[in-house]
């Protein structure tokens, strides 16, 4: 080899300038463990022409293996900015920002890694960066590429993850209620059920009024409800427990209840802590939907943790989301427990502007008149609006292809998106209608029935 | 590796819970590694029977039967599908087949007598649930098909017993509710009957059945609502032959009746008779919409009529009133044209039947005959104001077609 590497010496000292010849050079450098030489060559290579993305690569690939590794991540860095390195190729990076101690980071790009190749495995970063969830690792094989963000979210412990055997995601959202577009009536109710004791908690205690107890939020999909509790964690500082479906499906499956109880040890040690239960009727189904089965115990659980009896819940605050309240057990509502039922109404039309806004965030687009699409998405749910903004800019995708120049969206494609984009909580409201009406003995559902305008 | 078995009762639990996606979600995984997993299949088909997917239920189920052929829940899945598709002649077939396999499930038994109700075997029905009530005492399915078999059976006294029962053992059941509800509905007894529906709404609010009683037991209020729907209600429970017969037998009575006293001193007793005829006739056509008139005028039936019977009821409310006004004016003006009133309220008949919102000449079959029908009779009362001749041309044709209309609905309707 070493021969090899003399003769292409040689042969560049001839024409200094003949970047594939350095290349191929470098590389057997590279193999044979010169890597200072090597190095040389890359940055020469990058002396002639500025921006080589094989001699970056390359370059940052010496600095790992030499371990300079902040260094390395400076190259890749610049190299990720560009979008000139994908897959694979991304792993080295991985490596180095977890030995940099940088976890979010490698985190994200691990991420990304993953939805490039599914199916990657790299046991040095998957022993450092995945945290044992209830479920086992087996969500990655079968789930479809749209639920994966969220299993992935699923599998990783954010940094502030603190050691005593807790095995739950976490994380500690930046958001805060600012974030959070119109909902002006929700917000309060929260603030003034979980936010206001833990800022004044003498005011609560002169008043009698105990604090603790959750808030149960529900309404039609789409429009929010985990980015709002998202948000109340933020909001006082708090960290956040997420449990899906997912979770709570393993909780069935599994041993249950000590599942379930290590939720509630895990949120009580990390307090103050916003603890989310995300589809809460899969665990609170009523009575009579689960008649003659084994799932009353973890209810039964589920409400003796909630209730606090063997340990306090100071600090943990309990919130849960449903779409399906009535299928929630009524038992869970009783005082103590989910004593508030909020319904989160599909945006308002402040809120609507709100999220168009956050949505066209740096897409290519004309003065917009927010306030008229906003008029014609009316009880359009968040998730819908995206939908909209996603169709609009198929069409101006096309455009720009077929002109070949940035076609930028106007309001016009908007309003015609919308119409094509029919509001996917009309269904829900066609149920949810029918409970308001003929089932709501306690006035529970009163918030539909003022949305809907209906009187009785 | 996937561990099948965890995977399918998830996907089981997730149906349970009504998560119909994420639960075929899970059977897709399943199936993606051995496309001819049984019991993967059964779950996919019991979820698309959940969603009322019901022919692509009927394809994954009898796929499941071409690899085992064995297993009887396959059957009376099967059997369940094309009872929904109201095909009682496959569904008693396969369930026969689940039978055979194993006789044993009550639940079988129940569907069989709710198969023999719909297909008005009373008896059959009854013997059907009394053996699925030998398997499990308390089957609420049973209950109430053997119920409902008691009724029509005549046997009043077994059956409101066998309705006690059934709430003892689920006084939570919406079907039981309802079955009560439409029994109070036959007899008249409106006020018992909205109780049940009420309750059985309560219990289930999207329960369709009991949303319909709960309906008509409001509009029973009006006394010619109560008869009409109590006389539908009794001709629904006869046989075809029975139904054809009667629409045709009243009427050549009455055309016998008439012609036989046209020119006896009886005339006006005929004339009488005829009109008692005519004006049952035009209710058996537009009663429910005049009633729903009626319903929007109250607070909780404005919130259950649909969309198309709010807009029926509109529409033939004001045909009716324009009948009125006109049938006065021409009386007053020119007696030549008192075709027009009959036009118009001809017309309310038809926009009683006609869907909401109206797409002009862009459907099929009856639907386009009925809007045909409607567009001459507005023709005909426009040309009513330029000329007589013309108009009662255009009338005359008018009338033809909404006699072949009635006609061919009310066969329609018994069959």
């Amino acid at each position: 080899m070493n021969e090899g590497i003399e003769q292409l010496k040689e042969a560049l000292s001839f024409s200094p300038e003949n970047i594939p010849l350095r290349l191929h050079l470098a590389e057997l450098m590279v193999k044979g463990f010169m890597l200072d030489d090597a190095a040389a060559q890359y940055q020469e290579i990058l002396n002639i022409n500025y921006g080589n993305d094989k001699a970056r690569k390359g370059l940052a690939n010496v600095f790992y293996k030499q371990k300079k590794f902040s260094a390395a991540i400076l190259v890749y860095e610049a190299l990720m900015a560009d979008n000139k390195i994908v897959g694979e190729e991304l792993v080295p990076f991985v490596k180095c920002l977890i030995k940099e101690n940088s976890h979010n980071e490698a985190i994200e790009i691990y991420k990304k890694v993953l939805q490039q190749v599914p199916g990657f495995k790299d046991e040095e970063i998957d022993s450092t960066l995945r945290m044992p969830t209830m479920g086992n690792k087996r969500r990655m094989d079968e789930d479809g590429d749209d639920d994966f963000e969220d299993d992935i979210d699923d599998m990783f412990g954010g940094n502030e993850f603190e050691d005593g055997g807790s095995d739950f995601l976490m994380e500690k959202p930046d958001l805060k209620f600012e974030d959070v577009g119109g909902m002006k009536k929700v917000k309060n109710e929260i603030s003034l059920k979980i936010i206001q004791p833990l800022k004044n908690p003498d005011l609560y205690k002169a008043f009698g009024k105990k604090t603790g107890g959750g808030i149960l939020l529900y309404g039609p999909p789409g429009c929010g409800k985990t980015y709002l509790a998202k948000a109340t964690a933020g909001e006082i500082d708090a960290k956040f427990i997420n449990i899906g479906l997912h979770d709570i499906l393993d909780m069935w499956m599994g041993n249950s209840e000590k599942n379930l109880h290590e939720v509630f040890a895990q949120a009580r040690n990390n307090a103050p802590c916003v603890l989310f239960f995300d589809e809460v009727d899969a665990i609170g189904a009523s009575r009579s939907d689960l008649k003659g089965s084994s799932m009353r115990h973890v209810i039964n659980q589920f409400l003796a943790e909630m209730d606090g009896v063997e340990h306090s819940n100071d600090g943990v605050l309990i919130l849960a989301a449903t779409n399906a309240p009535w299928s929630v057990d009524s038992a869970f509502r009783r005082p103590g427990r989910f004593d508030r039922v909020v319904f989160v109404a599909p945006p308002d039309t402040e809120g609507r502007v709100e999220v168009l806004k956050r949505h066209l965030k740096g897409k290519p687009t004309e003065e917009i008149d927010l306030a008229a699409v906003a008029k014609v998405t009316e009880e359009y749910s968040g998730a819908d609006l995206k939908a909209v903004i996603d169709i609009a800019t198929e069409y101006k995708l096309e455009d720009s292809l077929a002109k070949g120049s940035i076609e930028k969206i106007t309001t016009k494609d908007l309003i015609k998106a919308a119409k094509q984009h029919k509001n996917t909580t009309a269904e829900w409201f066609s149920t949810a209608r029918n409970y308001a009406l003929y089932a709501n003995e306690t006035g529970l559902y009163n918030d539909i029935l003022d949305y809907m305008k209906i009187k009785k | 590796m996937i561990d099948r078995d965890s995977l399918l009762r998830r996907a089981e639990f997730l149906r349970r819970q009504k998560r119909f996606k994420e639960a075929e979600r899970e059977v897709g995984v399943v199936l993606q590694s051995d496309p001819e997993d049984v019991e993967a299949l059964i779950i996919l088909g019991h979820c698309k029977i959940d969603t009322r997917q019901l022919d692509e239920a009927v394809t994954i189920l009898k796929q499941c039967l071409q690899f085992d052929s064995s297993k009887d829940y396959v059957f009376y899945l099967l059997a369940f599908t094309h009872y929904q598709k109201n095909d009682s002649k496959s569904a008693l077939q396969y369930l026969k087949e689940a039978l055979s396999i194993f006789p044993y499930n009550s639940g079988y038994f129940a569907l069989a007598a709710h198969i023999y109700l719909e297909s008005k075997d009373y008896q059959a029905a009854l013997d059907a649930a009394d053996a699925g009530l030998a398997m499990e005492a308390d089957n609420v399915s049973c209950l109430n098909a053997r119920s409902s078999a008691l009724f029509r059976l005549n046997k009043k006294e077994e059956a409101r017993e066998t309705i006690h029962e059934a709430l003892a053992v689920d006084p939570e059941n919406y079907i039981t509710h309802t079955n009560y509800g439409w029994h109070h509905l036959e007899k008249g007894r409106h006020k018992e009957a909205a109780t049940h529906f009420k309750e059985a709404l309560r219990i289930n609010p999207n329960y369709a059945y009991a949303k319909q009683g709960y309906k008509s037991a409001l509009k029973s209020r009006l006394i010619f609502y109560r008869w009409m729907l109590q006389s539908n209600l009794w001709l629904a429970q006869q046989n075809k032959r029975l139904r054809l017969g009667m629409i045709f037998g009243i009427w050549l009575l009455v055309a016998g009746i008439n012609t036989a006293g046209e020119h006896s001193h009886l005339q006006y007793v005929c004339y009488t008779v005829m009109l008692l005829y005519f004006v049952v006739v035009v209710f058996s056509w537009i009663g429910s919409s005049v009633a729903n008139l009626y319903l929007m005028t109250t607070p909780h039936g404005r919130y259950i009529l649909t969309h198309q019977e709010k807009w029926s009821a509109r529409m033939v409310g004001a045909l009716l009133l324009c009948s009125i006004i006109a049938f006065v004016a021409v009386l007053f003006i020119n007696q030549d044209y008192l075709f027009i009133p009959g036009v118009l309220a001809g017309m309310s008949i038809i926009f009683n039947e006609i869907d909401f919102p109206i797409r002009p000449f862009q459907v099929k079959g009856r639907m386009l005959f009925s809007q045909i029908i409607l567009a001459t009779g507005i023709l005909c009362c426009l040309a009513a104001c330029i000329n007589f001749q013309v108009a009662s041309a255009i009338a005359m044709v008018y009338a033809i077609m909404f006699v072949v209309f009635i006609w061919s609905g009310s066969i329609r309707k018994s069959m």
